[in-house]
């Protein structure tokens, strides 16, 4: 059997935080979360183990999702490692923006739990068949 | 010299105790002072504990119920106790405002199967004003025809306007046309700011909400039309060229109508009629023209845009250059040269406001 794709999910609401961990575990994920963005620098830092995907809300403490997101594209190991927006903004600005500095995917609160899955999903699927070609 | 020594000796005692009265006056103030205290800390300290009791036993049960129906199955007979309501329905209302679709329908019909109405009654009439906003709120997401009475009646009723204003916005979650009627009847009775109302409006579908604050504007008085026509702009409505060429003639006379029919135009065949504005003697009237020539101005607008440079008022130099920098065909070096020649040190603080200000934009999203 085929490990399950871990997750790093970095989110400050303890609530919301518990609920995609909850969503994603229940369809087959490993997940680790961690409450801000510098704690998921360090995670990434430390981390002996693969992180397939990052799943992240744009406001957070100490490190924004742009900055996690601007760290991870300049790290040569991550920078083909998806990154998923999860977050409160549905502006405009904020998603062009995302996709300008290298999200993979964009998803606004409140959001469909299955949509998340599938999305999550298939961006696992594209990393997977990019590393294949 | 006896008595002088007794009378001092009373007149001390009587000070003494005076002073003594007060100290013990002082010392039950502190003692209450504590013991509510106290009290705050364990109601505190016993409201945590029950949330944490709450959650253990329902979040569960909760994130189960949204992917499984057949969990409601398993509380068809069960009633949630009344100390736990208040944690429970926090808890679920929190997780119901993350997610929407089939698990938002499940959830809701969790709370259905817990009879959650009936639960909230209590809380609606407790004097805590956050226990009445929290079954406001929750009896939005639960719906049905009961929770739409409840919630008109507390539209009617209600004195506080935060309340009545959560009360309308979870009524219009469960239907659309109470809560239209209930916006226009109860909006002035209740001094709801229209920002918050644009909110509102923007839970309703766009053309429902425009077609009823149009039939509002139809049976309205004048002085409330500039707050309808907010509205209108907050739902990002346009009139059409008629209605904003009728509403102008008649109201030309009021800079308050004009000024806030401006936001609405979105035609370029009332380029001249929106030029025209630009010199209105009224300065609300003077920055809505310019703002609107964000969206209709042409490059042969730059001399009418100009003179507003030198306007007394910073807002409408600053709308005026705002303007004038999205005019088509009209390069930042000639806005540059036209400004030097107007020799006007405001209109030069200004060109160089907004062209930073430009900058800015343009830094902020390409280089973070």
């Amino acid at each position: 059997m085929a490990a399950a794709n871990h997750i790093l999910l970095i989110e400050d609401d303890a609530l919301s935080g518990e609920l995609v961990q909850y969503i994603l575990e229940n369809a087959g994920f490993s997940m680790t979360w961690v409450p801000d963005g510098r704690a998921a620098v360090s995670h990434i830092e430390a981390s002996d183990s693969p992180i397939d995907l990052v799943i992240t809300e744009l406001v957070l403490p100490y490190l924004d999702g742009w900055e996690v997101l601007s760290y991870l594209r300049s790290v040569d190991s991550w920078r083909t490692v998806p990154v998923v927006f999860l977050t409160d903004s549905d502006d405009e600005s904020d998603i062009v923006r995302a996709f300008d500095l290298g999200a993979d995917d964009y998803l606004s609160k409140p959001f469909r739990p299955v949509e998340l899955t599938a999305r999550v999903r298939h961006q696992l699927t594209l990393q997977s068949q990019r590393r294949h070609s | 010299m006896t008595a002088s020594w007794l009378g001092t000796l009373v007149a001390d005692w009587n000070a003494v105790q005076w002073v003594l009265a007060l100290c013990l006056l002082l010392v039950g103030f502190v003692g209450l002072l504590v013991i509510y205290t106290l009290y705050l800390r364990l109601s505190s300290a016993r409201a945590a504990r029950l949330a944490e009791q709450v959650k253990a036993q329902w979040q569960p049960v909760i994130f189960q119920a949204l992917f499984d129906e057949s969990v409601q199955a398993d509380f068809n007979s069960t009633r949630l106790p009344a100390r736990k309501v208040a944690a429970f329905s926090r808890l679920w209302c929190s997780v119901l405002e993350m997610i929407e679709g089939e698990s938002h329908e499940r959830l809701r019909r969790l709370g259905r199967i817990l009879n959650l109405e009936s639960a909230l009654l209590p809380l609606l009439k407790q004097r805590r004003f956050e226990k009445r906003l929290l079954a406001v709120t929750c009896l939005g997401y639960l719906g049905g025809e009961s929770a739409s009475h409840r919630l008109q009646r507390i539209i009617d009723v209600e004195t506080s306007p935060v309340l009545s204003l959560a009360a309308l916005k979870a009524l219009m979650k469960i239907d659309q046309k109470a809560g239209l009627h209930w916006l226009f009847a109860a909006r002035y009775q209740h001094h709801w700011p229209t920002e918050r109302l644009v909110e509102v409006l923007e839970q309703v579908d766009q053309r429902r909400a425009i077609a009823a604050v149009k039939r509002a504007m139809s049976i309205e008085r004048i002085e409330r039309l500039p707050d309808l026509l907010k509205l209108l702009a907050g739902v990002h409505a346009h009139l059409s060229e008629e209605e904003i060429r009728v509403l102008a003639d008649e109201y030309s006379a009021s800079p308050d109508v004009i000024s806030h029919l401006l936001p609405l135009v979105n035609h370029a065949a009332l380029h001249d009629w929106v030029r025209a504005m630009l010199s209105h003697a009224d300065v609300r009237v003077r920055i809505q023209a310019a703002r609107t020539m964000n969206r209709v101005g042409r490059k042969d607008d730059l001399s009418a845009l100009l003179p507003l440079l030198k306007d007394r008022d910073w807002w409408a130099r600053y709308r005026a250059m705002q303007a004038i920098w999205s005019l088509p065909g009209v390069s930042p070096d000639r806005v540059g040269s036209e400004v030097a020649a107007l020799k006007d040190q405001f209109a030069r603080d200004i060109l160089r406001h907004v062209a930073q200000e430009n900058h800015w934009r343009r830094e902020a999203r390409w280089t973070r």
